[in-house]
């Protein structure tokens, strides 16, 4: 069989995309256990780094199927089992699901790090998925410097056409993605994959190795910084201003942040922790299958039915409040915690029939 | 769990999942059984305790009850003293208001609005919060469980 010549680009577009996934559910959970009421800063902060790694997880998506490939998303693989482990070029540590805490914070840090950041584990079995993150030696911004690269290159050896013949209609119109971080846009060549790239690397770590992301110049909007120095804001209680050094800590006006104001969930929940008929389990595994479902959803948005973004998203809005739901609920036998989402994959043959608004089985052909 | 060790509060609970139709986790999941309690145990604390008492008597495992609780139940509803306060409560439920024994109604708070059950047993949202995300009207609306 021939390899196709895509093959590397395939794998590397099918990294990112589980790149930016992975770090979602854990800056939901930060998100969702705070009091907001009390840590709007912190709220408001969290939220609009998770919208923009949504629309980064997207643009990856839109550029793999600008160059004719498919994106995986309903996979067991897909899901990292939190915590997940990272090694990284100059440090390792675990992403969890931890409610929001200083600790939360520093992790966060740690993820979304500008220089010296690669992810290291190996992936093999099925061809477009990869079975583990793995950016070799390199940082993530290096990583999509390397995708950059492999895109010009294709596209000097064999044509626009040839590398860009994706479906068009696999494209998500950027009309039915909203609420994220920035704006979606149509990838179909290579100046419009570039541009994407340039979105998702200035918004995570900040344009020409300063604090500032680059939204202002992309999108029009107000000054703002990348996500490291977003959560080192929140570490510090205190806003960067004009003349910052990334090397150093902001300067600015000080921000109220309330640490003890977070729901008491404990670390890393998992479903099967909770005893069989509690009302927490219920809860949970009603979470987790509405997660599955909904990824099966989104699977389906990025691969030729782009119309189901809008179910997508209502399930993301259900998601919100049984993430809620769960934050409220009392996990027997520990005192004072709670339970919350434990964002974990429910194989196809082992998915039920809900009723929510917005799941298939209530309206398969639409 | 062994029913002495029952607290007050899982108590009020299994008792609103019985008298509103929604599951134990459900009515954990709102996050007001504490408040709603207080309310009772400011409001009328004789008539709550009354009810919670006449409850207590049925045996019931995670706000399930077998036909001839209900059957039981349903006679103590009929009760002039309990039917009131229980009328109360699934209104409390349903609406986020108390209107029990005062000349007004009053919104119990922010998220007793927020989560009141009347929204989700019409398969809709409260408005201004809960937002459903745009042309999710186009499906069905939302339901409950199957089983």
């Amino acid at each position: 069989m021939q390899v196709n010549f895509k093959q590397s680009l395939f794998k590397n577009l099918q990294t990112a995309i589980e790149l930016e996934h992975s770090t979602i559910p854990p800056y939901l959970v930060a998100y969702f256990t705070i009091n907001d009421s009390t840590n709007a800063f912190a709220v408001e902060t969290i939220r609009s780094v998770f919208m923009e790694e949504m629309l980064h997880m997207s643009l990856a998506c839109q550029i793999l199927n600008a160059v004719n490939g498919k994106p995986f998303i309903d996979h067991a693989k897909f899901v990292p089992e939190y915590p997940a482990e990272l090694n990284f070029k100059d440090r390792d540590f675990d992403v969890g699901l931890i409610k929001f805490s200083k600790e939360s914070i520093e992790t966060f840090m740690q993820i979304e790090k500008p220089e010296d950041v690669s992810l290291d584990v190996a992936g093999e079995d099925i061809p477009v998925l990869v079975d583990k993150i793995n950016l070799g030696q390199s940082t993530i911004g290096e990583f999509y410097a390397v995708i950059k690269q492999q895109l010009i290159e294709l596209t000097k050896e064999h044509g626009e056409d040839a590398v860009f013949n994706g479906d068009k209609k696999r494209q998500l119109d950027p009309a039915e993605y909203y609420g994220g971080g920035g704006g979606l846009i149509v990838v179909d060549s290579l100046s419009t994959a570039l541009l994407a790239i340039d979105i998702i690397v200035e918004q995570g770590e900040g344009s020409d190795h300063s604090i500032w992301d680059g939204d202002a110049a992309c999108f029009g909007q107000d000054k703002e910084v990348a996500h490291f120095f977003r959560f080192k804001e929140i570490y510090e209680g205190q806003l960067y201003q004009e003349g910052d050094s990334p090397k150093g800590k902001p300067t600015g006006p000080e921000v109220g942040v309330n640490w003890n104001a977070a729901q008491d969930m404990i670390d890393n929940p998992r479903a099967c922790q909770f005893p069989e008929s509690s009302t927490a389990r219920e809860k949970a595994d009603e979470f987790n299958q509405l997660y599955s479902q909904f990824l099966e959803q989104l699977h389906l948005t990025f691969n030729g039915e782009p119309g189901r973004m809008r179910r997508a998203v209502g399930m993301m809005y259900q998601m919100k409040y049984l993430a809620q739901s769960l934050l409220n609920i009392p996990i027997p036998d520990k005192e004072g915690k709670v339970a919350g989402p434990t964002f974990e994959y429910v194989p196809v043959e082992e998915r039920k029939t809900y009723n929510w608004s917005v799941s298939k089985t209530t309206d398969s052909n639409a | 769990m062994n029913k002495s060790m029952k607290t007050k509060r899982l108590l009020f609970e299994e008792l609103s999942a019985v008298l509103t139709g929604f599951s134990l986790a459900d009515i954990q999941g709102t996050g007001l059984s504490s408040l709603y309690l207080e309310v009772f145990e400011d409001k009328d604390p004789d008539a709550i305790n009354n009810l919670l008492s006449a409850f207590e008597k049925f045996d019931t495992e995670s706000g399930k009850l077998s036909d001839d609780d209900l059957i039981l139940i349903s006679g103590a509803l009929e009760d002039k003293y309990l039917r009131p306060i229980s009328q109360q409560l699934i209104l409390m439920w349903y609406t986020g208001q108390w209107n029990f024994g005062e000349p007004d109604t009053y919104v119990i708070s922010k998220e007793a609005y927020i989560e009141s059950f009347s929204f989700r047993a019409a398969g809709s949202h409260p408005a201004g919060a809960k937002q459903p995300g745009y042309g999710t009207w186009q499906f069905p609306p939302q339901t409950f469980l199957e089983e």
